[in-house]
């Protein structure tokens, strides 16, 4: 009796896998971004999702929207992943980011660097839950039907919790609006 | 008007009736958690139109790699079988590694009694079963059969896997990672063989819905 052996995957499964993720990273990227607001976050996110991809490449190829499938795995590691990407004593610095220089720049300029720090600083005091919700339904526009199928989350539930991480990002928001304020007069005038 | 509602009147305004829209400035304009979470989606509106940097391939391929050295089907192929010491006679036996992920049935305790597995549908669960030889063994041969609703992550389809392997002196564990790909569940049969000796042993993986 012969004796097949399994096929270890050879160079051929490899070149499709890289293809895959190739065609979907930049997507995946962006996504993960959102939820983590961290390039470094981001990144390590979407190495998961490539390692728990790559088992299953012969699944994920027959699908007509491997994307959808990628996503919906991303968002669930995310979740599942939330001690990781919790809010960090310590912020973990991007390579690429920039430094505030000091030095003053066009109004604009500076208040939307502001607006942008008000908001990555409250993000990261909303749980991966939260997170994920608000990215889906505020930021990506998903529909309550597909967060629903998402997640396995009921409608109601869904519709409580986003309200309540919409209130608690709000909040965050209006206590940091606060603070710059009296750091920018501590008199309160 | 519940917030819920309020807030979501507010959000689409535009496609809302007036009367709703005037139900809902007035709800919002006495509540406080309805202006925070107007706030946060006025806030996350700037985030939806923020550019992404496009990623370069060096950081594709990072991940790739990663994936590639991570795989879980060359793991078991190539070093599943973990010797530990033991000077027993060959003899099946199952483990239970996975602690939280699955569980053996107290049936699996009677005689002749088929081991239960329980794993989330669609979920890659490993199942580890063990091998007690009382000798290394080179050459033995792995058959992994498989009935019913059950794949093994990476190998989606086959249903019979056989490869040649070497066996250390005491425990060997075998750890496979099975998919259970409908709620009807399955069956894996590993039979071992080496010469005249022969071990074969089957487990039952039930599926149960994620979460």
């Amino acid at each position: 009796m012969g004796k097949p052996t399994v096929d270890p995957g050879g160079e051929s499964e490899q070149v499709r896998f890289a293809a895959l993720i190739q065609l979907h990273y930049q997507v995946l990227y962006r996504a993960a971004y959102r939820l983590t607001r961290s390039e470094v976050d981001a990144e390590d996110l979407v190495q998961e999702v490539c390692v728990r991809a790559y088992p299953r490449l012969d699944e994920v190829e027959r699908l007509e929207h491997p994307r959808g499938w990628l996503l919906r795995v991303l968002y669930r590691l995310f979740v599942d992943l939330r001690r990781r990407y919790e809010r960090k004593n310590v912020r973990a610095i991007d390579e690429n980011e920039e430094f505030v220089s000091g030095e003053p720049g066009p109004p604009e300029e500076a208040e939307r660097a502001l607006d942008r720090w008000r908001i990555e600083d409250a993000w990261r005091h909303m749980n991966p839950e939260q997170r994920l919700l608000l990215v889906l339904h505020d930021i990506e526009g998903y529909s309550l039907a597909e967060i629903q199928s998402l997640t396995g989350l009921k409608e109601g539930t869904i519709k409580s919790r986003l309200h309540r991480a919409r209130v608690r990002l709000g909040r965050l928001l209006q206590r940091d609006q606060v603070v710059t304020s009296m750091l920018e007069d501590p008199r309160g005038s | 008007m519940r917030c819920e509602d309020a807030v979501e009147t507010m959000r689409t305004v535009g496609s809302q009736p007036g009367a709703s829209l005037r139900a809902a400035m007035d709800h919002v304009a006495d509540c406080g958690d309805c202006q925070a979470a107007l706030r946060a989606i006025d806030a996350l509106r700037g985030l939806r139109d923020e550019p992404t940097e496009p990623v370069g391939d060096a950081v594709i391929q990072r991940a790739v790699d990663r994936a590639l050295a991570t795989r879980p089907v060359e793991r078991y192929r190539r070093g599943f079988w973990a010797g530990m010491a033991s000077g027993a006679a060959m003899a099946a036996a199952v483990a239970a590694l996975a602690a939280g992920l699955w569980f053996f049935s107290p049936r699996s305790e009677a005689p002749n009694a088929v081991p239960q597995v329980r794993v989330a549908l669609n979920e890659r669960s490993d199942v580890t079963v063990a091998l007690e030889s009382p000798e290394p063994l080179a050459n033995a041969e792995v058959h992994v059969e498989l009935r019913g609703a059950v794949e093994l992550a990476g190998y989606a389809g086959q249903r019979d896997l056989r490869w040649s392997t070497d066996l250390d002196r005491g425990i060997n564990q075998l750890t496979l990672p099975v998919v259970a790909i409908d709620a009807s569940g399955g069956q894996v049969l590993v039979e071992v063989t080496h010469g005249q000796k022969r071990r074969a042993f089957v487990l039952d993986v039930r599926a149960a819905a994620p979460g």
